[in-house]
């Protein structure tokens, strides 16, 4: 009896211990950030802005760079959501009443994969590529401008945006299906009209859980030869343009105190709009889910 | 042949019927023939082939991977399969009903117009809602909540819906599947006032493994029994009080009196 005990009391020591090294481990990478977040906040609060005028020529700068970045990742999905849209909906088709992909559909996923895999410096590199033979056809067409900087963005989402979409078409109860079909409605009719609009709410989340990745990204548009210095936000598709990663890179290589500075303060705009979509994007979903299975 | 057929042609004929998936039979064998303005009861236990027989009249089935449909189904003289028919006209007209009630994640009121629209109804849609839901007798419990959600339905509730839905595409006849195995004696008390109601206006065939239900809903009755071969069989087609109180069939007696049935696992 006492060995048993014992052995209990070993047990629970065992326990404690795990929970305790699982929090630790939990803690570390929200640990990290706050550092980050913390040395972000002391680098901007520190900088020398200097004077008023100089202050708002920095702010504008800021200002330009957010704008570029939402043009940037709007038009991106302007371009490709809808190609993304006709796709899932060809690939989630046939699965969702036998639950068995056709072969097709299984080269074209793992296919679609790969494409997610590919580092966004070589879409970067690859897109450089089109542009130049594009730009020696038409020389007016420019390279580094917010339509073509959109384009690369939108292939670079593209397959994201399948896989996001394709999942979340299956995702919908298949019951719906048969009862549709049971009243006289023909495939098309019961994937846009009953399937889409059920995974319509949660496919927009998955968007903007897109979009949040998305906004960091500055390597492909660098490699696309992004301009050091942009005074005003892009008012058309053939204006040149820069994003906040981007801007971040430009300021945070420059020697001055100021530079830096506001590198640091925009790393902690642009990781405050990361924060923000990411949660708008959850408690989106949560919400439409928590529709669809009646639960509201 | 009696009278009461050369006044009423059937509407729906099926000849030499058989189903299968992946080669191998399910139901195997069936001709009979539905007489409008009746109720007429697919009885037997589980795996005699009721639901497939239903999803194979209206061609559901053909969404399934692996299965195949043989003999010939006329509807109102037509073809089933024939080249002139197609699959979406053909499941408008005879309208499946499964045992689960699914609703489509909308509102009240767009769950009974769906249909209608995706078939190009062009009436009043106000007024095709409210009828269909009257002849599925629940419009009174839900003129008040249309705009809301039908997912906040109870089981007997969204049954009903679902009724009003296929109404709503103005079947000729309403294929139901055990529509009142999921639904306690009140709510099932409910279903079977409404079918009653509906026969006038409507064919109905209701699958059942309850021959009580039979006796209450149909006019006539068919036993569905898994045969030697191993897929189930129309063992008697007759006017319910006939197969109830006195079968011609043995195997009928058997199955209803409860007693052993060929075929199945049980001892002798």
């Amino acid at each position: 009896m006492a060995a048993y005990r014992r052995r209990i009391q070993a047990r629970r020591r065992q326990d404690r211990l795990f929970r305790i090294a699982v929090r630790i481990a939990s803690l570390i990478p929200v640990l990290l950030l706050l550092v980050m977040i913390l040395t972000l906040v002391v680098r901007s609060m520190a900088a020398d802005l200097g004077s008023e005028a100089r202050r708002a020529l920095h702010l504008t700068g800021l200002a330009t760079a957010a704008a570029g970045s939402f043009w940037v990742i709007a038009s991106g999905l302007a371009v490709s959501a809808p190609i993304a849209l006709v796709a899932a909906l060809w690939m989630a088709h046939p699965t969702r009443l036998s639950r068995k992909d056709p072969l097709l559909v299984g080269v074209f996923r793992t296919l679609v994969r790969q494409a997610v895999r590919i580092p966004n410096v070589v879409y970067g590199v690859f897109a450089l590529a089109l542009f130049l033979r594009l730009n020696a056809l038409a020389p007016a067409l420019g390279i580094r401008n917010l339509g073509n900087a959109s384009i690369l963005l939108g292939i670079i989402m593209l397959p994201n945006l399948v896989l996001m979409m394709e999942q979340e078409l299956k995702d919908v109860p298949d019951g719906i299906d048969e009862a549709s079909f049971a009243l006289g409605a023909s495939w098309v009719a019961v994937m846009v009209r009953q399937v889409l609009p059920a995974a319509a709410g949660a496919m927009g989340a998955g968007i903007l859980r897109i979009a949040a990745r998305m906004i960091g990204l500055a390597s492909p548009f660098i490699v696309l030869g992004a301009p050091s210095f942009v005074s005003a936000p892009p008012a058309g598709f053939g204006d040149r343009f820069i994003s906040l990663p981007v801007q971040i890179y430009q300021w945070a290589v420059r020697p001055e105190s100021a530079y830096r500075g506001m590198a640091a303060f925009t790393s902690l705009v642009l990781l405050l709009c990361i924060l923000l979509l990411d949660v708008a994007a959850d408690t989106w979903k949560r919400r439409v889910v928590r529709r669809r299975e009646g639960l509201r | 042949m009696t009278e009461e057929t050369r006044r009423d042609p059937p509407f729906l004929s099926i000849s030499h019927l058989t189903v299968s998936f992946d080669d191998t039979p399910v139901v195997g064998d069936v001709t009979m023939d539905f007489q409008p303005r009746e109720v007429t009861a697919l009885i037997g236990p589980t795996g005699a082939g009721k639901t497939s027989l239903l999803l194979a009249i209206n061609r559901l089935i053909d969404l399934r991977p692996g299965s195949r449909v043989e003999g010939s189904i006329r509807i109102g003289g037509r073809d089933a399969f024939g080249p002139d028919m197609a699959p979406e006209e053909l499941r408008r007209r005879l309208s499946y009903l499964g045992p689960k009630p699914i609703c489509f994640p909308r509102s009240v009121w767009d769950n009974v117009a769906w249909g209608a629209r995706v078939n190009g109804y062009d009436g009043d849609y106000d007024e095709l809602v409210e009828t269909c839901l009257r002849r599925a007798g629940l419009w009174d419990e839900v003129k008040g909540m249309l705009r809301r959600s039908a997912l906040r339905l109870s089981g007997g509730q969204r049954q009903r819906l679902c009724l009003a839905r296929a109404l709503a595409v103005s079947p000729d006849a309403l294929l139901l599947d055990e529509p009142t195995s999921r639904l306690d004696p009140i709510a099932t008390g409910r279903i079977e006032d409404v079918i009653i109601a509906l026969k006038e206006e409507v064919g109905i065939i209701v699958a059942t493994h309850d021959h009580l239900q039979a006796g209450r809903l149909a006019e006539k009755t068919a036993l569905f029994l898994p045969g030697g071969g191993g897929f189930g069989e129309l063992v008697e087609h007759a006017r319910t009080e006939v197969l109830l109180m006195n079968p011609a069939d043995k195997r009928t007696e058997d199955y209803i009196t409860g007693k052993h049935v060929t075929g199945t696992r049980y001892p002798t």
